[in-house]
């Protein structure tokens, strides 16, 4: 009798709990659909706003829908691509004004960089393709001595060092030994970070590998319909 | 053992603090005090997720199974937490796109777990809903607190015009150091009384 009383009980018991599971996923599940639209526009005016302050800094102006105006790359080992990396392409009344590139930094301290790299294209020379600006957009580097690009956290003092990257090109400078950080060449154009060398040099090595990337296959990316995934 | 309301408040503040007193969640506390806005917001969702699921806990109290209440728990908590970060990314995406994974990891804040077994699972819903307020907000005095400190100390950000590069506080052990004087000083307190 007591047998019965007790698998009753347990029968009850894992009954209530089924009905609590299925009822908390139900209310998140309704929480996700009344939501799901309002946050994909946030994410956009989000990705919208970075992209367009990357941009605004040297009055390179564009009037189409950029985050429309996408493809994506995957498996390119100068992007370091672990799923696809997309590439904006802006424009002006149907011309190109601008590139942005988001590589991926392998090296970092702590793991991957992001970097979002804004290119002015020169189609007539390539090499001589300026870069506009440079973003950090995720990374995992030490608070206080590796996140020092970082100008979500550090404002002024990030943006005085991401523009050192500002108007560089593959031909400026010309020598692929300058493109590293002070500590390794003191003929270098970055400056390195007191205490903490690494992450500058990674974020420096991408921003040049992702102008290599760009030289080399330019012709691709303006042909390649837009959203598209390609492997280059 | 019934406690007045008077006392539930003075526990969550002061005598039965989470961070200073029962030790509870001091990963979240120290992993998340990094700077002030980050340990302001993330005192506030806690304070939300510990408040509603002692609410509601201390409502179901006598239809959860006993030996299966753990499990339950742990749901409603990690219900009421994914319900705070699809609120938020709605609301402010800025700021919960800043806060990364520190959101989820309130699900893992042995505080609320520890709160909801210990007081709401035996207390009247509104008692309940006082206690989880109140416990809320002393974690979140002590977060505001010590991101505060660390902040300061470290100039990482535009709270101080100091420029160094006096890092320590940012950094794990820093915190430890802090927050072990920050428990010092309470009891030293408490001790004079």
């Amino acid at each position: 009798m007591s047998n019965l009383n007790i698998e009753h009980k347990t029968n009850k018991s894992i009954f209530i709990f089924i009905i609590i599971a299925i009822l908390t996923v139900l209310i998140v599940t309704l929480a996700y659909l009344l939501t799901k639209n309002k946050i994909e526009n946030n994410k956009d005016t989000y990705q919208r706003i970075v992209l367009d302050n990357l941009l605004k800094t040297s009055d390179i102006k564009f009037d189409n829908n950029i985050l429309d105006s996408v493809i994506y790359v995957k498996n390119n080992k100068y992007l370091h691509s672990v799923n696809y990396n997309p590439i904006f392409i802006a424009k002006k009344e149907n011309k190109i004004t601008a590139v942005i590139i988001e590589t991926i930094a392998p090296d970092g301290y702590n793991g991957n960089i992001n970097v979002l790299v804004a290119i002015s294209p020169n189609f007539i020379n390539i090499k001589e393709s300026k870069i506009i600006n440079i973003k950090i957009t995720n990374h995992e580097e030490t608070p206080g001595l590796g996140d020092k690009a970082d100008e979500d956290k550090y404002y002024d003092k990030a943006i005085n060092w991401l523009k050192l990257f500002h108007d560089k090109s593959l031909d400026n400078p010309n020598d692929h030994k300058k493109w590293t950080v002070k500590k390794d060449n003191k003929d270098a154009i970055i400056d390195s970070w007191t205490g903490a060398t690494i992450t500058p040099r990674a974020i420096t090595k991408a921003v040049y590998k992702s102008l290599i990337f760009f030289e080399k296959h330019h012709e691709k990316i303006i042909h390649t319909k837009y959203k598209q995934k390609v492997t280059l | 053992m019934s406690k007045t309301y008077k006392s539930i408040i003075k526990d969550g503040l002061w005598y039965k603090n989470p961070g200073l007193v029962q030790f509870l969640g001091l990963c979240p506390l120290l992993a998340v005090s990094t700077s002030f806005k980050n340990g302001a917001t993330l005192g506030i969702a806690t304070i939300i997720v510990l408040t509603c699921s002692n609410l509601l806990i201390a409502i179901l109290k006598n239809i959860i199974p006993f030996y299966l209440r753990i499990p339950i728990f742990v749901l409603i908590i990690a219900g009421f937490v994914t319900l705070c970060q699809i609120t938020l990314a709605a609301v402010n995406y800025n700021l919960y796109h800043n806060l990364g994974l520190f959101l989820a990891l309130i699900t893992t804040n042995c505080a609320v777990l520890g709160r909801i077994e210990a007081f709401a699972y035996k207390n009247t819903p509104r008692k309940a809903l006082l206690d989880g307020l109140m416990q809320g907000l002393g974690f979140t005095l002590v977060l505001i607190f010590l991101g505060f400190i660390r902040e300061v100390f470290t100039s990482t950000t535009k709270l101080t015009p100091v420029d160094s590069e006096f890092l320590f506080f940012i950094l794990p052990p820093g915190a430890f150091i802090i927050l072990g004087f920050l428990i010092a000083f309470k009891n030293y307190l408490g001790q004079k009384n």
